[in-house]
């Protein structure tokens, strides 16, 4: 018996160290350095205790990024997972193009982001963009917008593009769901006299709820945690206009300034923890009910 | 029982390819640790080298550097040397191209933090602890009593190179001015003349602008590029050094930089009054390069280092465009601001030998003037005929023969640390965009330091 549990544990062993050295201990040391005046070079001298925490809050650029998140969150998880379903029930639909339709979905999902934002960078150009352009030859001038540089505007041109790269992901779970509800089910209710949108309400809808959840909370925490897509596009700029948390944190760390740089990143992880918590919480009650 | 063996072999498996996988790992730290004791076949090649200059009927020995650079700093010159090193010296460098600016330092700290350096850095010149490589000491070697420092003016560039008193740098091209680029065919098509005074500045652009014409282009998307005109204007800053070392010793603040001021608030005035190009907080280095040399700009605030990439990119019209200095104090004293040329660093590690023999081969007469034959730029190292100065660089270069130009900055005093005054290009990008005031940049840069300090647990900021 001994053996046998010593033998299921030398299994383990390998890839639990694996485990530990590459993910527990840097999560660990990381909570740590939060509270310390770490440096560039990666060395403390003491303990700070709140102080970064509160050198974040005090910093007046802080404010700009938390409600840069806030927005981006709030429209890239409502546009993706909204457009997502509608196109999901589209490509659901059998055509010839189907095939093709959901390929083309899913293609920006595998393109790199660099390279998204690069062509969205020369698309958005205020004077020589292909959005501008077209915009003029259509006689929308009055449309015509700095997409990237207006502070006004500049978090949802980015979201625009942020929901252009990922919808394709949450279309193939979505279709991946619709494609699992027996055809009987619905087709009972057509022959009850139930509409198309009662179907979709009644059926449809209960039936791929746990997807929707798992749509939002991945598009919530993909929300927070954005960096990529932000830093390649405007570089948080102009100035701190389009500056987002994980943006926030590499400045810091530009700065030499380690240990603020992991406090706000303990910060991002603290919320998306809770966040994600409630919002599970709430969608699962939901789903039960 | 055949089952239990079947599991021990099983084990055994897993284990030696933990082993393996733990051991690839480890292997590859110590080949990018140069700062380990050095193995037997990486002590090779400094003793291969050394024994090559030795014997000059031997033949060269083959050795392969690796370096850091940022990647639009290796043009042509580099390029040129590059090839003869080969053949002279056996040396081939390995460069690692990094991106520009913030990112590219960066990824630099990072490497160094975590042990993976170079053998050769190409970096800022006088190198701090603050600049976060750790202590230059430990990290470079000296270059004091190098033969290249026969040819290099020690006094003149001290406080551009030196880190407390040490030279660790080495000249790694060629020096620039912060100064007004402008194309000459524009100015004599509208018949204007070299503004002297502020006045004359604002006349001559609404002219430009008239004439359907940007006056003075800004290339707000690189933010980096809109630091020029205070880095001319702080050049006439009187009692700099004083200031300097206030400001980093908490006696001062950065508003005390009175005459960088003026130049962020000219970039203000000059989008005020709608003298700049339409989509300037999208436009960037390259763009303005193009507009300057077609003629469609008539004015770009930036170093003289502008004219080695429009030399490549526009040798046709490159006689065109001149150098002047921004008026900022009409007749009173007006600076071009002096950079110092980039600089190279010999690493501490096992190949430093070699690495050292390249800066000495690098900043020899006899290359020298084949960097400069190749590529634009004043050189600092004395003897240098082959030059390829521009009408640009020229015009700069009568500037400094004349007394008008100073450094773009100085470090403060031996013994005060400098520390990080936040990220300046994004400030005055926050200018042009409206968002922040030239004294709102200042508290901001004061506010930076004042937190950079006190993580350093600086008694002055106590």
């Amino acid at each position: 018996m001994l053996k046998r549990q010593y033998y299921r544990y030398s299994m383990l062993a390998p890839g639990f160290c694996i485990f530990l050295v590459f993910f527990v201990w840097p999560a660990v040391s990381n909570f740590f350095y939060a509270f310390t005046n770490l440096d560039a070079t990666f060395k403390y001298t003491r303990l700070v205790g709140f102080d970064n925490f509160i050198s974040i809050f005090e910093d007046s650029g802080s404010s700009i990024a938390f409600k840069n998140t806030f927005i981006f969150t709030v429209v890239t998880t409502i546009s993706k997972v909204g457009l997502g379903f509608l196109l999901a029930n589209f490509v659901n639909i059998k055509l010839r193009s189907t095939n093709f339709l959901r390929s083309a979905l899913f293609f920006p999902v595998i393109l790199s982001p660099i390279a998204v934002a690069l062509a969205f960078t020369a698309i958005f150009h205020p004077s020589r963009g292909f959005l501008n352009v077209l915009l003029q030859s259509v006689h929308l001038d009055f449309l015509m917008q700095h997409w990237l540089t207006n502070r006004h505007i500049i978090m949802y041109s980015i979201s625009f593009v942020e929901t252009w790269k990922w919808t394709g992901l949450t279309v193939i779970l979505f279709l991946a769901a619709l494609q699992t509800i027996p055809k009987e089910l619905t087709e009972a209710a057509k022959i009850d006299g139930a509409t198309s949108w009662e179907q979709k309400r009644h059926i449809i809808f209960p039936l791929i709820l746990p997807v929707v959840n798992t749509n939002i909370i991945i598009s919530l925490i993909g929300g927070l945690k954005v960096f990529d897509i932000v830093y390649a596009l405007t570089g948080g700029g102009p100035g701190n206009a389009s500056n987002v948390i994980n943006t926030m944190v590499y400045k810091s760390f530009s700065q030499g300034r380690n240990g603020e740089a992991t406090a706000a990143s303990l910060l991002l992880f603290v919320f998306i923890l809770v966040l994600v918590s409630i919002t599970n919480k709430y969608l699962n009650k939901d789903n039960r009910g | 029982m055949r089952g239990l063996f079947k599991k021990r072999r099983l084990l055994m498996v897993v284990t030696a390819l933990s082993m393996l996988v733990l051991a690839a790992c480890g292997n590859s730290n110590n080949n990018s640790n140069p700062s380990a004791s050095p193995s037997e076949s990486s002590a090779a090649p400094a003793t291969e080298t050394a024994s090559a200059s030795a014997s000059e009927s031997a033949p060269i020995e083959k050795i392969t550097l690796k370096a850091l650079m940022h990647s639009s700093w290796l043009k042509g010159g580099m390029e040129a040397v590059l090839k003869d090193a080969v053949e002279k010296t056996g040396i081939t460098l390995e460069i690692e191209k990094l991106p520009e600016g913030t990112d590219g330092d960066n990824l630099i700290k990072t490497r160094f933090a975590t042990n993976d350096k170079p053998d050769l850095l190409f970096f800022y010149p006088a190198v701090k602890e603050s600049d976060g490589l750790g202590k230059p000491e430990e990290q470079f070697v000296p270059q004091d009593d190098q033969p290249w420092m026969a040819n290099f003016n020690k006094d003149v560039w001290i406080d551009a190179f030196a880190s407390s008193g040490t030279f660790y740098a080495a000249p790694y091209g060629g020096s620039s001015m912060a100064v007004m680029i402008y194309n000459k065919k524009v100015f004599e098509s509208l018949n204007l003349q070299i503004p002297t005074t502020m006045e004359e500045f604002w006349a001559l652009s609404e002219a430009v602008s008239k004439a359907g014409k940007v006056p003075v282009y800004l290339s707000a998307k690189d933010a980096w590029t809109l630091q020029i005109p205070s880095l001319q204007s702080g050049a006439a800053q009187d009692n700099l050094q004083e200031i300097t070392d206030n400001a980093y010793t908490n006696k001062g603040t950065m508003s005390d930089f009175t005459a960088k001021r003026q130049g962020i608030t000219f970039l203000k005035d000059v989008v005020d009054k709608g003298y700049v190009n339409k989509d300037f907080l999208s436009d960037t280095y390259d763009n303005a390069q193009k507009a300057l040399a077609n003629g469609d700009a008539a004015m770009y605030p930036m170093a003289t280092w502008v004219m080695t990439d429009i030399s490549t990119k526009f040798p046709d019209q490159v006689n065109d465009i001149g150098s002047f200095l921004i008026p900022f104090n009409d007749t009173g004293k007006n600076m071009a601001g002096i950079f110092p040329p980039s600089a190279m660093y010999v690493v501490k590690g096992s190949k430093q030998e070699a690495a050292q023999k390249f800066v000495n081969y690098f900043e020899s007469i006899e290359t020298q003037n084949i960097y400069f034959g190749s590529e634009g730029g004043i050189p600092t190292i004395k003897g240098i005929t082959n030059t390829q100065l521009t009408s640009a660089e020229l015009d700069a270069q009568k500037l400094a023969d004349e007394g008008k130009a100073g450094p773009v900055g100085v470090s403060p005093s031996s013994g005060i640390p400098q520390y990080v005054a936040g990220d300046y290009p994004a400030y005055l990008q926050d200018v042009v965009a409206g968002a922040k005031t030239p004294e709102q940049v200042q508290e901001a840069e004061q506010k930076e330091l004042v937190k950079n300090a006190k993580a350093k647990d600086d008694p002055n900021f106590k």
